[in-house]
Protein backbone atom coordinates (compact mmCIF):
# COMPACT_ATOMS: atom_id res chain seq x y z
CA UNK A 1 0.00 0.00 0.00
CA UNK A 2 2.43 2.48 1.17
CA UNK A 3 5.04 1.19 -2.37
CA UNK A 4 0.95 2.33 -4.21
CA UNK A 5 0.78 5.86 -2.22
CA UNK A 6 4.49 6.85 -2.66
CA UNK A 7 4.26 5.80 -6.60
CA UNK A 8 0.99 7.56 -7.07
CA UNK A 9 2.33 11.01 -5.05
CA UNK A 10 5.20 10.83 -7.08
CA UNK A 11 3.04 10.60 -10.53
CA UNK A 12 5.11 7.51 -11.95
CA UNK A 13 1.63 5.65 -12.52
CA UNK A 14 -0.26 6.14 -15.78
CA UNK A 15 -3.77 6.81 -15.54
CA UNK A 16 -5.41 3.42 -14.85
CA UNK A 17 -2.90 2.75 -11.92
CA UNK A 18 -3.14 5.52 -10.36
CA UNK A 19 -7.07 5.17 -10.76
CA UNK A 20 -6.62 1.91 -8.68
CA UNK A 21 -3.81 3.36 -6.03
CA UNK A 22 -6.40 6.97 -5.10
CA UNK A 23 -9.53 3.81 -4.56
CA UNK A 24 -7.30 1.82 -2.45
CA UNK A 25 -6.39 4.39 -0.47
CA UNK A 26 -9.75 6.10 0.02
CA UNK A 27 -11.80 2.91 0.32
CA UNK A 28 -10.92 1.52 3.38
CA UNK A 29 -9.67 2.84 6.87
CA UNK A 30 -6.12 1.23 6.55
CA UNK A 31 -5.66 3.20 3.07
CA UNK A 32 -6.87 6.15 4.52
CA UNK A 33 -4.14 5.14 7.47
CA UNK A 34 -1.60 4.70 5.55
CA UNK A 35 -2.14 7.75 3.14
CA UNK A 36 -2.21 10.15 6.17
CA UNK A 37 0.42 8.36 7.52
CA UNK A 38 2.53 8.38 4.16
CA UNK A 39 1.83 12.43 4.45
CA UNK A 40 2.89 13.00 8.17
CA UNK A 41 5.98 11.10 7.43
CA UNK A 42 7.03 13.06 4.80
CA UNK A 43 6.25 16.31 6.57
CA UNK A 44 8.31 15.06 9.73
CA UNK A 45 11.19 14.29 7.50
CA UNK A 46 11.59 17.82 5.92
CA UNK A 47 10.56 19.90 8.88
CA UNK A 48 11.13 17.93 11.72
CA UNK A 49 7.63 18.18 13.52
CA UNK A 50 3.80 18.12 12.34
CA UNK A 51 2.20 20.53 11.79
CA UNK A 52 -1.57 22.41 11.22
CA UNK A 53 -1.38 22.00 7.31
CA UNK A 54 0.69 19.24 7.32
CA UNK A 55 -1.58 16.80 4.81
CA UNK A 56 -3.19 19.97 3.33
CA UNK A 57 0.00 21.48 1.79
CA UNK A 58 1.71 18.32 0.60
CA UNK A 59 -1.70 17.71 -1.05
CA UNK A 60 -1.73 21.20 -2.35
CA UNK A 61 1.89 20.57 -3.67
CA UNK A 62 0.74 17.69 -5.72
CA UNK A 63 -2.40 19.83 -6.69
CA UNK A 64 -0.57 22.18 -8.12
CA UNK A 65 1.47 19.91 -10.45
CA UNK A 66 -1.49 17.12 -10.94
CA UNK A 67 -4.99 18.64 -10.43
CA UNK A 68 -6.46 16.16 -12.59
CA UNK A 69 -5.23 13.45 -10.59
CA UNK A 70 -6.69 14.95 -7.48
CA UNK A 71 -9.62 15.77 -8.71
CA UNK A 72 -11.48 12.65 -8.57
CA UNK A 73 -9.87 11.51 -5.76
CA UNK A 74 -12.26 13.93 -3.81
CA UNK A 75 -14.84 13.36 -5.15
CA UNK A 76 -14.38 9.73 -4.42
CA UNK A 77 -13.01 10.53 -0.85
CA UNK A 78 -16.09 13.29 0.23
CA UNK A 79 -19.53 11.71 0.44
CA UNK A 80 -18.38 9.98 3.12
CA UNK A 81 -17.53 13.46 5.14
CA UNK A 82 -20.96 14.79 3.09
CA UNK A 83 -23.26 12.02 5.34
CA UNK A 84 -21.58 12.91 8.23
CA UNK A 85 -21.76 16.66 8.03
CA UNK A 86 -25.21 16.48 6.13
CA UNK A 87 -23.60 19.09 3.52
CA UNK A 88 -19.78 19.29 1.99
CA UNK A 89 -20.05 22.74 1.09
CA UNK A 90 -20.46 23.71 5.21
CA UNK A 91 -18.05 21.13 6.55
CA UNK A 92 -15.57 23.80 6.51
CA UNK A 93 -17.46 25.25 9.17
CA UNK A 94 -17.99 22.29 11.32
CA UNK A 95 -14.02 22.35 11.49
CA UNK A 96 -14.18 26.33 12.59
CA UNK A 97 -16.93 25.23 14.87
CA UNK A 98 -14.69 22.43 17.07
CA UNK A 99 -11.68 24.71 17.16
CA UNK A 100 -14.29 27.72 18.45
CA UNK A 101 -15.33 25.66 21.21
CA UNK A 102 -11.91 24.58 22.28
CA UNK A 103 -10.65 28.31 22.28
CA UNK A 104 -13.38 29.51 23.99
CA UNK A 105 -13.45 26.72 26.70
CA UNK A 106 -9.20 27.79 27.21
CA UNK A 107 -9.95 30.90 27.65
CA UNK A 108 -13.21 30.44 29.92
CA UNK A 109 -11.32 28.16 32.04
CA UNK A 110 -8.05 30.72 32.23
CA UNK A 111 -10.45 33.53 33.26
CA UNK A 112 -12.44 31.70 35.74
CA UNK A 113 -9.06 30.99 37.05
CA UNK A 114 -9.77 27.30 37.59
CA UNK A 115 -8.21 25.92 34.58
CA UNK A 116 -4.98 23.25 35.05
CA UNK A 117 -1.70 24.65 33.58
CA UNK A 118 -2.30 22.46 30.53
CA UNK A 119 -5.28 23.83 29.61
CA UNK A 120 -3.80 27.01 29.55
CA UNK A 121 -0.89 26.24 27.37
CA UNK A 122 -3.39 24.93 25.03
CA UNK A 123 -4.96 27.93 24.56
CA UNK A 124 -3.10 29.06 21.62
CA UNK A 125 -4.74 26.17 19.75
CA UNK A 126 -2.77 23.75 17.39
CA UNK A 127 -5.35 21.09 16.57
CA UNK A 128 -3.34 17.98 18.05
CA UNK A 129 -2.31 19.31 21.60
CA UNK A 130 -6.39 20.32 21.75
CA UNK A 131 -7.89 17.21 21.36
CA UNK A 132 -8.76 16.57 25.26
CA UNK A 133 -9.99 19.52 25.70
CA UNK A 134 -12.29 19.51 22.46
CA UNK A 135 -13.78 16.12 23.57
CA UNK A 136 -14.82 17.93 27.00
CA UNK A 137 -16.04 20.54 25.28
CA UNK A 138 -18.41 18.64 22.69
CA UNK A 139 -19.58 16.44 25.46
CA UNK A 140 -20.34 19.23 27.87
CA UNK A 141 -22.84 20.70 24.19
CA UNK A 142 -22.05 19.23 21.23
CA UNK A 143 -24.66 21.14 19.10
CA UNK A 144 -24.71 24.70 20.02
CA UNK A 145 -21.19 25.60 18.86
CA UNK A 146 -21.16 24.20 15.73
CA UNK A 147 -25.19 25.42 14.55
CA UNK A 148 -23.74 28.70 15.40
CA UNK A 149 -20.51 29.23 13.50
CA UNK A 150 -22.40 27.41 10.67
CA UNK A 151 -25.26 30.21 10.39
CA UNK A 152 -22.64 32.97 10.69
CA UNK A 153 -20.05 31.52 7.52
CA UNK A 154 -23.30 31.03 5.43
CA UNK A 155 -24.44 34.49 6.46
CA UNK A 156 -20.61 35.52 5.74
CA UNK A 157 -20.54 33.96 2.39
CA UNK A 158 -24.35 34.38 1.44
CA UNK A 159 -24.42 31.17 0.51
CA UNK A 160 -27.41 29.60 2.88
CA UNK A 161 -27.44 26.70 5.27
CA UNK A 162 -29.61 23.56 4.45
CA UNK A 163 -31.27 24.70 7.87
CA UNK A 164 -31.99 28.11 6.62
CA UNK A 165 -34.26 26.88 4.06
CA UNK A 166 -35.46 24.03 5.93
CA UNK A 167 -37.02 26.55 8.64
CA UNK A 168 -38.68 28.34 5.67
CA UNK A 169 -40.00 25.09 4.69
CA UNK A 170 -41.61 24.38 8.24
CA UNK A 171 -43.24 27.17 8.58
CA UNK A 172 -45.02 26.72 5.03
CA UNK A 173 -46.60 23.42 6.19
CA UNK A 174 -48.07 25.03 9.11
CA UNK A 175 -49.11 27.60 7.46
CA UNK A 176 -51.12 25.15 4.97
CA UNK A 177 -52.00 22.76 7.48
CA UNK B 1 8.91 34.16 -20.91
CA UNK B 2 9.09 33.77 -25.16
CA UNK B 3 5.85 31.58 -24.68
CA UNK B 4 4.25 34.41 -23.21
CA UNK B 5 4.95 37.13 -25.44
CA UNK B 6 3.73 35.22 -28.36
CA UNK B 7 0.49 34.44 -26.06
CA UNK B 8 0.22 38.25 -25.87
CA UNK B 9 -0.70 39.14 -29.48
CA UNK B 10 -4.03 37.61 -29.41
CA UNK B 11 -4.31 39.11 -25.93
CA UNK B 12 -4.16 42.64 -27.55
CA UNK B 13 -6.37 41.74 -29.89
CA UNK B 14 -8.65 40.68 -27.10
CA UNK B 15 -8.05 43.93 -25.05
CA UNK B 16 -8.77 45.90 -28.53
CA UNK B 17 -12.46 44.23 -29.67
CA UNK B 18 -13.50 43.49 -25.82
CA UNK B 19 -12.75 47.39 -25.03
CA UNK B 20 -10.87 46.07 -22.32
CA UNK B 21 -7.76 47.37 -20.51
CA UNK B 22 -4.57 46.08 -22.49
CA UNK B 23 -2.05 45.70 -20.02
CA UNK B 24 1.43 46.70 -20.21
CA UNK B 25 3.05 42.99 -20.18
CA UNK B 26 5.29 43.89 -16.87
CA UNK B 27 2.46 46.16 -14.89
CA UNK B 28 1.46 43.78 -12.22
CA UNK B 29 -1.63 46.30 -11.48
CA UNK B 30 -2.39 46.23 -15.04
CA UNK B 31 -3.16 42.78 -14.94
CA UNK B 32 -5.15 42.62 -11.33
CA UNK B 33 -7.21 45.46 -13.56
CA UNK B 34 -7.27 42.55 -16.38
CA UNK B 35 -8.50 39.60 -14.27
CA UNK B 36 -11.02 41.43 -11.98
CA UNK B 37 -12.32 42.74 -15.83
CA UNK B 38 -11.74 38.93 -17.15
CA UNK B 39 -14.19 38.12 -14.05
CA UNK B 40 -16.92 40.51 -14.58
CA UNK B 41 -17.36 40.53 -18.49
CA UNK B 42 -16.43 37.39 -19.75
CA UNK B 43 -17.76 33.91 -20.49
CA UNK B 44 -16.23 31.26 -18.87
CA UNK B 45 -17.51 27.61 -17.02
CA UNK B 46 -15.56 24.91 -15.35
CA UNK B 47 -14.95 22.96 -12.16
CA UNK B 48 -12.89 24.08 -9.53
CA UNK B 49 -11.48 22.25 -6.57
CA UNK B 50 -11.64 24.96 -3.27
CA UNK B 51 -9.18 23.98 -0.05
CA UNK B 52 -9.40 25.99 2.64
CA UNK B 53 -7.34 25.03 6.09
CA UNK B 54 -7.91 20.99 6.04
CA UNK B 55 -11.25 21.08 4.30
CA UNK B 56 -11.94 20.68 0.56
CA UNK B 57 -14.69 21.16 -1.84
CA UNK B 58 -15.52 21.04 -5.42
CA UNK B 59 -17.54 23.67 -7.42
CA UNK B 60 -18.99 24.03 -10.69
CA UNK B 61 -19.29 27.26 -11.80
CA UNK B 62 -20.54 29.16 -15.36
CA UNK B 63 -20.69 33.01 -16.14
CA UNK B 64 -21.89 34.78 -19.13
CA UNK B 65 -23.17 37.88 -19.98
CA UNK B 66 -26.43 37.80 -21.62
CA UNK B 67 -28.62 40.52 -23.03
CA UNK B 68 -25.97 42.36 -21.63
CA UNK B 69 -26.26 41.36 -18.02
CA UNK B 70 -24.22 39.59 -15.90
CA UNK B 71 -25.19 35.85 -15.31
CA UNK B 72 -23.60 33.16 -13.29
CA UNK B 73 -24.64 29.77 -11.97
CA UNK B 74 -22.50 28.00 -8.88
CA UNK B 75 -23.22 24.26 -7.95
CA UNK B 76 -21.30 22.57 -5.28
CA UNK B 77 -20.70 18.77 -6.02
CA UNK B 78 -20.72 17.61 -2.75
CA UNK B 79 -23.49 17.10 -0.09
CA UNK B 80 -27.19 17.65 -1.14
CA UNK B 81 -27.94 19.30 -4.50
CA UNK B 82 -28.13 22.63 -4.30
CA UNK B 83 -27.43 25.50 -6.78
CA UNK B 84 -27.70 29.70 -6.67
CA UNK B 85 -28.28 30.99 -9.98
CA UNK B 86 -27.29 34.80 -10.20
CA UNK B 87 -28.76 37.42 -12.77
CA UNK B 88 -27.18 41.16 -12.19
CA UNK B 89 -27.35 41.63 -8.69
CA UNK B 90 -30.25 38.94 -7.93
CA UNK B 91 -30.13 35.51 -6.67
CA UNK B 92 -32.03 32.47 -6.65
CA UNK B 93 -30.70 29.73 -4.39
CA UNK B 94 -32.70 26.24 -5.00
CA UNK B 95 -32.56 23.76 -2.89
CA UNK B 96 -34.93 20.99 -3.83
CA UNK B 97 -34.81 18.32 -0.86
CA UNK B 98 -36.84 20.96 0.87
CA UNK B 99 -38.59 22.08 -2.10
CA UNK B 100 -37.72 25.67 -1.23
CA UNK B 101 -36.19 28.33 -3.12
CA UNK B 102 -34.43 31.90 -1.02
CA UNK B 103 -34.80 35.16 -3.23
CA UNK B 104 -31.47 37.56 -2.50
CA UNK B 105 -29.82 39.83 -3.78
CA UNK B 106 -25.66 39.94 -3.41
CA UNK B 107 -23.79 42.11 -0.55
CA UNK B 108 -20.75 39.64 0.48
CA UNK B 109 -21.16 36.52 -2.03
CA UNK B 110 -18.50 36.06 -4.51
CA UNK B 111 -17.02 32.76 -6.25
CA UNK B 112 -14.02 32.39 -8.01
CA UNK B 113 -12.47 33.22 -10.08
CA UNK B 114 -14.86 36.92 -9.18
CA UNK B 115 -12.70 37.25 -6.07
CA UNK B 116 -12.64 41.37 -6.35
CA UNK B 117 -14.44 43.64 -4.29
CA UNK B 118 -14.37 47.55 -5.76
CA UNK B 119 -11.52 48.10 -8.28
CA UNK B 120 -8.07 46.45 -7.52
CA UNK B 121 -6.06 49.87 -7.71
CA UNK B 122 -6.99 50.11 -4.28
CA UNK B 123 -5.17 46.87 -3.65
CA UNK B 124 -1.82 48.84 -4.10
CA UNK B 125 -1.98 50.69 -1.52
CA UNK B 126 -2.41 47.66 1.02
CA UNK B 127 -0.44 45.39 -1.01
CA UNK B 128 3.03 44.75 -2.47
CA UNK B 129 2.07 43.95 -6.06
CA UNK B 130 5.15 42.06 -8.56
CA UNK B 131 4.70 39.32 -11.48
CA UNK B 132 6.03 35.88 -10.76
CA UNK B 133 6.68 33.28 -13.27
CA UNK B 134 4.45 32.05 -16.14
CA UNK B 135 3.43 28.68 -16.16
CA UNK B 136 0.96 26.21 -18.62
CA UNK B 137 -1.59 24.90 -16.25
CA UNK B 138 -4.83 22.89 -17.99
CA UNK B 139 -2.88 23.67 -21.52
CA UNK B 140 -3.54 27.18 -20.88
CA UNK B 141 -0.14 29.93 -20.70
CA UNK B 142 -1.09 32.04 -17.24
CA UNK B 143 0.96 34.66 -15.11
CA UNK B 144 1.59 34.54 -11.78
CA UNK B 145 0.29 37.84 -10.01
CA UNK B 146 2.26 38.18 -6.64
CA UNK B 147 0.42 40.52 -3.34
CA UNK B 148 2.17 40.78 0.06
CA UNK B 149 0.76 42.78 2.38
CA UNK B 150 2.65 45.97 3.86
CA UNK B 151 1.24 44.74 7.24
CA UNK B 152 0.03 41.99 9.33
CA UNK B 153 -4.14 42.93 8.80
CA UNK B 154 -4.31 40.57 5.87
CA UNK B 155 -2.91 37.69 3.91
CA UNK B 156 -0.44 37.28 0.88
CA UNK B 157 -1.92 36.08 -2.39
CA UNK B 158 -0.59 34.71 -5.28
CA UNK B 159 -3.34 35.03 -8.44
CA UNK B 160 -2.40 33.28 -11.54
CA UNK B 161 -4.00 34.84 -14.27
CA UNK B 162 -4.89 32.87 -17.95
CA UNK B 163 -2.94 35.85 -20.42
CA UNK B 164 -5.18 35.91 -23.06
CA UNK B 165 -8.33 36.61 -21.20
CA UNK B 166 -6.46 37.67 -17.90
CA UNK B 167 -9.45 35.09 -16.31
CA UNK B 168 -7.53 33.23 -12.46
CA UNK B 169 -7.61 30.05 -13.19
CA UNK B 170 -5.67 29.19 -9.64
CA UNK B 171 -5.47 31.67 -6.46
CA UNK B 172 -3.76 30.93 -3.30
CA UNK B 173 -3.78 32.75 0.18
CA UNK B 174 -0.51 32.10 2.00
CA UNK B 175 0.20 32.77 6.08
CA UNK B 176 2.71 34.79 7.41
CA UNK B 177 4.98 31.76 7.41
CA UNK B 178 4.17 32.43 3.06
CA UNK B 179 2.98 28.17 3.47
CA UNK B 180 -0.38 27.66 1.83
CA UNK B 181 -3.23 27.95 4.19
CA UNK B 182 -6.52 28.23 0.67
CA UNK B 183 -6.40 27.31 -2.66
CA UNK B 184 -8.81 27.86 -5.67
CA UNK B 185 -8.29 26.11 -8.80
CA UNK B 186 -9.93 25.18 -11.89
CA UNK B 187 -9.22 21.35 -13.30
CA UNK B 188 -11.32 22.31 -15.99
CA UNK B 189 -12.46 25.08 -17.70
CA UNK B 190 -14.20 26.00 -20.99
CA UNK B 191 -13.96 29.94 -22.39
CA UNK B 192 -15.32 32.93 -24.33
CA UNK B 193 -17.32 31.18 -26.90
CA UNK B 194 -16.80 27.82 -25.77
CA UNK B 195 -19.89 28.68 -23.13
CA UNK B 196 -23.04 27.78 -24.04
CA UNK B 197 -26.29 30.20 -23.05
CA UNK B 198 -27.82 26.87 -20.90
CA UNK B 199 -24.83 26.64 -18.78
CA UNK B 200 -25.63 29.13 -16.78
CA UNK B 201 -29.56 28.38 -16.51
CA UNK B 202 -30.66 26.81 -13.57
CA UNK B 203 -30.64 23.02 -13.60
CA UNK B 204 -33.02 21.76 -10.67
CA UNK B 205 -35.71 23.83 -11.21
CA UNK B 206 -37.72 21.12 -12.70
CA UNK B 207 -36.98 18.60 -10.14
CA UNK B 208 -39.69 20.20 -7.99
CA UNK B 209 -42.71 20.83 -9.33
CA UNK B 210 -44.17 23.79 -6.63
CA UNK B 211 -41.53 25.26 -4.92
CA UNK B 212 -42.11 27.21 -1.50
CA UNK B 213 -40.45 30.92 -2.13
CA UNK B 214 -38.69 32.46 0.38
CA UNK B 215 -38.16 36.20 -0.15
CA UNK B 216 -37.41 37.41 3.27
CA UNK B 217 -33.86 37.26 1.99
CA UNK B 218 -34.06 39.51 -0.65
CA UNK B 219 -35.84 42.71 1.45
CA UNK B 220 -33.24 41.59 4.37
CA UNK B 221 -30.49 42.58 1.69
CA UNK B 222 -31.90 45.99 1.33
CA UNK B 223 -29.41 47.24 3.86
CA UNK B 224 -30.72 49.11 6.96
CA UNK B 225 -28.77 50.99 9.55
CA UNK B 226 -27.95 48.71 12.56
CA UNK B 227 -27.29 51.42 14.81
CA UNK B 228 -23.84 49.52 15.52
CA UNK B 229 -20.21 51.05 14.11
CA UNK B 230 -16.48 50.24 14.54
CA UNK B 231 -14.63 52.54 15.57
CA UNK B 232 -11.13 50.97 15.26
CA UNK B 233 -10.99 49.70 11.37
CA UNK B 234 -8.16 48.41 10.34
CA UNK B 235 -5.82 50.07 7.35
CA UNK B 236 -7.13 49.90 3.92
CA UNK B 237 -10.45 48.16 4.71
CA UNK B 238 -13.67 49.58 4.44
CA UNK B 239 -17.61 48.55 5.07
CA UNK B 240 -19.34 47.09 1.56
CA UNK B 241 -22.73 46.19 3.49
CA UNK B 242 -24.97 46.80 6.47
CA UNK B 243 -28.04 44.90 6.99
CA UNK B 244 -30.11 42.96 9.75
CA UNK B 245 -30.40 39.19 8.80
CA UNK B 246 -32.48 36.27 9.93
CA UNK B 247 -30.83 33.60 11.17
CA UNK B 248 -31.93 29.88 12.55
CA UNK B 249 -32.63 29.34 16.10
CA UNK B 250 -33.23 33.22 16.85
CA UNK B 251 -35.88 35.30 17.54
CA UNK B 252 -34.28 38.46 16.46
CA UNK B 253 -32.58 39.12 13.40
CA UNK B 254 -28.73 39.55 13.47
CA UNK B 255 -26.97 42.70 12.63
CA UNK B 256 -24.16 42.35 10.16
CA UNK B 257 -21.58 44.74 8.39
CA UNK B 258 -19.22 43.38 6.07
CA UNK B 259 -15.84 45.09 5.56
CA UNK B 260 -13.65 44.50 2.75
CA UNK B 261 -10.09 46.00 1.46
CA UNK B 262 -10.82 44.92 -1.97
CA UNK B 263 -9.77 40.99 -1.49
CA UNK B 264 -10.18 39.82 1.73
CA UNK B 265 -13.51 40.23 3.69
CA UNK B 266 -15.29 40.23 6.94
CA UNK B 267 -18.44 40.33 8.40
CA UNK B 268 -19.04 42.06 12.32
CA UNK B 269 -22.02 40.19 13.72
CA UNK B 270 -24.10 41.98 16.56
CA UNK B 271 -27.03 40.39 18.65
CA UNK B 272 -28.53 39.87 21.66
CA UNK B 273 -26.69 37.65 24.13
CA UNK B 274 -28.57 34.13 24.28
CA UNK B 275 -28.38 32.17 27.99
CA UNK B 276 -26.23 31.87 29.70
CA UNK B 277 -24.60 34.63 28.27
CA UNK B 278 -20.84 34.43 27.71
CA UNK B 279 -18.17 35.43 29.99
CA UNK B 280 -15.11 35.91 28.15
CA UNK B 281 -13.60 36.51 24.46
CA UNK B 282 -13.01 34.11 22.52
CA UNK B 283 -10.95 33.68 19.15
CA UNK B 284 -9.70 30.39 16.70
CA UNK B 285 -9.29 30.16 13.21
CA UNK B 286 -8.94 27.58 10.10
CA UNK B 287 -7.40 27.97 6.92
CA UNK B 288 -7.92 31.66 6.08
CA UNK B 289 -11.34 31.53 8.19
CA UNK B 290 -11.10 33.55 11.45
CA UNK B 291 -13.47 33.60 14.13
CA UNK B 292 -13.70 36.14 16.92
CA UNK B 293 -16.17 36.56 19.94
CA UNK B 294 -16.73 39.12 22.71
CA UNK B 295 -19.60 39.62 24.87
CA UNK B 296 -20.73 43.45 25.23
CA UNK B 297 -23.07 43.77 27.58
CA UNK B 298 -26.33 42.47 26.64
CA UNK B 299 -25.26 42.29 23.46
CA UNK B 300 -22.69 39.43 21.67
CA UNK B 301 -19.92 40.45 18.90
CA UNK B 302 -19.34 37.82 16.67
CA UNK B 303 -16.55 38.29 13.69
CA UNK B 304 -15.78 36.07 11.17
CA UNK B 305 -13.54 36.23 7.89
CA UNK B 306 -11.17 35.03 5.82
CA UNK B 307 -8.53 37.63 7.51
CA UNK B 308 -5.41 37.00 10.25
CA UNK B 309 -6.92 36.99 13.71
CA UNK B 310 -5.57 40.07 14.64
CA UNK B 311 -7.54 42.43 12.57
CA UNK B 312 -10.57 40.06 13.29
CA UNK B 313 -9.54 41.14 16.89
CA UNK B 314 -9.33 44.66 16.15
CA UNK B 315 -12.61 44.90 14.48
CA UNK B 316 -14.65 42.90 17.45
CA UNK B 317 -13.33 45.27 20.31
CA UNK B 318 -14.07 48.31 18.42
CA UNK B 319 -17.80 47.54 17.74
CA UNK B 320 -20.31 50.28 19.53
CA UNK B 321 -23.64 51.48 19.47
CA UNK B 322 -22.96 54.60 16.96
CA UNK B 323 -24.14 57.68 19.14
Amino acid sequence: MNQEISSLMDGELDPHASDRAIQSCTGCPEGKQAWDEYHLIGEVMRDGGARRFDIASAVMAKLEQEPTVLAPRASRRFPVRAQAFGRIAFAAAASVATIGAVGWIATQGMSTGSAPATMASTGGVTLQANVPVEQVVLKADPAYAAIEVNDYLAAHRQVPTPDQYRTVAARQAVRTR
Amino acid sequence: MRRASRAWLPALAFGFTAGAQAAPQDEPLAWLQRAANAARTSSYSGTFVHTNGERTSTVRIAHAIIDGVEQERVEPLEGEPHEIVRRGEDMICYFPEAKTMRLDKRVSARYFPSIFRGPPEALAENYTLRLGNTERMLGLECQWIRLDPKDALRFAQRLCAEVTTGLLLRARTLNERKQPIEQWTFTDIKLGPQVARSDVKPTLQSRVKSWITDSQPRDEAKGVDTGWAVTNIPAGYRKIGEVRRTLPGRSQPVSQIIYSDGLASLSVFVELAGVPARPAEAASEEGTTSFFVRPAGDFVVTVLGEVPIATAQQIGRSVSRRP
